[in-house]
């Protein structure tokens, strides 16, 4: 992967948008087209792929247990005090 | 007047998501509990102006999005796309990839580096993005909004979202590569 083709240049440029389903269907079939071929481009698509569902899975939190019924109790003192917008 | 138990039904069910959103923006439980408490509070009282048939969950981040700034004013608006300074495309594939640190010829080596990451470091990584970037990232990578929902919560060009969302996961798998050869999952082997 040194000197890019003009192609790999293309995909790699694009990959974001093509993974985030962002390109027009004629830009995503030219990709789609080039990684079929292109054994180099289709693994570091599949590795972001990977990366994208890594940062997704392994990044929320569950809140407090009882954080939800607290919040819920404080819109019910709070929301409708005189003075709201 | 909002009617309360429409806004406990539909709107409060994004709580737990909204909380661990929260969470990445203030980066820590106390801070997230009371921006949450307050973007809840604005989205209740505002709830009448909610179009129905329109985006629920796009109105509320956008609401908890803006509660944050207002409160921490650290998201500035002048551009600081230098901050990150230059970043390589497919950051942390080559690196894994040139050095074989992901164990060689292995297929998908460099995929199960990623597996191995834990929880902690994923989040700590997170946390570590600029406001700028780390928004952007979030809400497309945690809550899988589109580019044009990113642009209406952060109320910035969709091509700002682009470049922000790009560059902040390159800086991401950075941190990530910083992060895996302190714990020894990238060591040439």
């Amino acid at each position: 992967m040194k000197q890019l083709s003009p192609g790999c240049r293309n995909a790699v440029d694009q990959v974001y948008t093509y993974l985030d389903g962002e390109l027009t269907w004629y830009k995503r079939i030219k990709i789609r087209r080039h990684l079929k071929r292109c054994n180099g481009c289709n693994d570091a698509f599949s590795f972001e792929t990977k990366f994208l569902e890594v940062v997704r899975q392994k990044s929320s939190d569950e809140p407090p247990p009882e954080l939800i019924d607290r919040l819920r109790s404080f819109i019910r003192e709070h929301g409708d005090e005189p003075g709201a917008e | 007047m909002a009617d309360r138990a429409d806004f406990e039904r539909d709107a409060m069910q994004y709580t737990p998501q909204l909380y661990s959103a929260a969470l990445r923006m203030t980066r820590n439980p106390a801070d997230a509990e009371d921006v949450l408490q307050e973007a809840l509070l604005k989205a209740y009282r505002g709830y009448h102006t909610f179009q129905e048939g329109t985006n629920l969950k796009a109105w509320l981040y956008r609401i908890l999005t803006n509660t944050y700034i207002n409160r921490y004013r650290k998201l500035q608006r002048r551009p600081t796309e230098v901050e990150l300074g230059e970043l390589e495309d497919l950051y942390l594939y080559k690196r894994l990839n040139e050095t074989g640190a992901a164990g060689g010829a292995a297929p998908s080596a460099e995929e199960q580096v990623l597996e191995q990451i834990v929880d902690s470091d994923i989040k700590a990584a997170l946390e570590a993005l600029p406001d700028n970037f780390r928004l952007p990232v979030l809400l497309a990578d945690v809550e899988g909004f589109s580019y044009k929902e990113i642009a209406e919560i952060m109320d910035v060009p969709i091509g700002t979202v682009m470049s922000r969302l790009h560059r902040g996961r390159k800086a991401l798998q950075k941190r990530l590569w910083d992060l895996a050869r302190e714990r020894g999952l990238a060591e040439p082997t």
